[in-house]
């Protein structure tokens, strides 16, 4: 219980600073930061899945967070410069993971069999 | 509720593994909040889906940049022009004198700034009262009457707080603010001249004169005595870019 009670406690955290600490965002960084988050919630729900199924280790989970997301965000910017949209591609492909990996979840949760997904 | 690797019975691992979700975990909560209160505030990150506009915004920015450094670069350059160009006219000769004139011509045009003795009068809004408001501000016809004055007694160059008088610079009101050249003033108006102070200082305080007219007519304007000076510094005429911004060489 203490395993999952404490990342929580850490989740209202880092809320409670975001909401308290009065960042403006510059507008033309905006756009990373919700591509940074798409890939920060794609690993979160995939190291949920990961736990399920008994294959978690923290470190690829803790290095793959912070890759992701600082991936996604270079990306979208290095696009930007390009005049490439790549924050729709980041958009539809973590977007296709988030959704593959909440249905994994839902089966294990059901004890079914895993289904196949993208990974 | 969550079932974890057999392994991580150890633990050292098992703390591990909390700490690491619990690192994840705050960091997505702080991005996620920090996304939600701009959002919610009308902030930046509603573009975020709109990336069009947020990319069009940030070029425009990115120019914006690189035309002030350009600005910059070229007061910089300039600079280093009218220190040369001091240079040869204290060294004399035949350059000397093209040099004289071309600072003549600067000073006329007001793209260099200048110091040196002159006036300083102020001019404030008088106190609304009663309907006839109009009476009690200050116009751009007071403004443009005080700066003839000037002109008339010889004035070298004359400012309205930090616009430089240029031969093109016209003043005129627009709504609640003086334009005067590029520049949207409003009261106080600090009039600076430079020129031989006790003549600019006469003409202004001439019985009848100017002053007088914009301190009488019943019209509560705050108006001081001319100031004579022994240094007064007048700014370079500015392009509108840099006056805005305020960002100008000084």
């Amino acid at each position: 219980m203490r395993m999952v009670i404490i990342p929580l406690i850490g989740l209202l955290f880092g809320l409670a600073v975001g909401m308290a600490v009065n960042i403006r965002l510059p507008i033309q960084y905006a756009a990373y930061l919700s591509v940074a988050i798409l890939a920060a919630l794609d690993t979160v729900f995939g190291g949920i899945k990961s736990g399920l199924q008994h294959e978690f280790d923290h470190r690829v989970f803790l290095t793959g967070f912070f890759s992701n997301t600082l991936l996604a965000a270079a990306l979208a910017f290095i696009g930007s410069l390009l005049g490439i949209d790549l924050t729709l591609a980041a958009v539809v492909a973590f977007g296709v993971r988030i959704f593959n990996n909440v249905a994994t979840i839902r089966h294990l949760f059901l004890q079914r069999r895993k289904i196949p997904s993208h990974q | 509720m969550k079932q974890w690797p057999r392994t991580a019975s150890n633990s050292a691992l098992r703390r591990r593994v909390v700490a690491s979700w619990t690192i994840v975990a705050a960091v997505f909560g702080l991005m996620v909040s920090v996304q939600y209160h701009d959002v919610t505030l009308g902030g930046a990150a509603i573009w975020s889906a709109l990336p069009d506009v947020a990319s069009v915004s940030s070029r425009l920015a990115a120019v914006d940049n690189v035309n002030q450094s350009l600005m910059k670069r070229e007061a910089g350059i300039m600079r280093r022009v009218l220190v040369l160009q001091a240079d040869a006219i204290r060294r004399g000769g035949v350059t000397a004198l093209v040099e004289r004139q071309l600072h003549a011509a600067r000073v006329l045009a007001g793209t260099v700034a200048l110091t040196g003795p002159g006036v300083v009068v102020t001019i404030s809004d008088g106190h609304m009262s009663g309907p006839d408001m109009a009476r009690f501000i200050t116009h751009d016809w007071d403004l443009r009457s005080v700066v003839n004055e000037l002109f008339v007694a010889g004035a070298d160059a004359v400012s309205i707080n930090s616009a430089r008088i240029s031969a093109q610079t016209g003043v005129y009101c627009i709504g609640p603010v003086v334009r005067v050249g590029t520049v949207r003033l409003g009261p106080p108006f600090v009039i600076r001249a430079i020129g031989d102070s006790s003549v600019l200082a006469a003409a202004l305080n001439l019985p009848g004169g100017v002053l007088d007219a914009l301190r009488g007519a019943n019209r509560g304007l705050d108006v001081t005595r001319p100031e004579q000076k022994r240094r007064i510094r007048i700014p370079a005429y500015e392009p509108a870019l840099l006056a805005q911004t305020g960002e100008a060489q000084q």
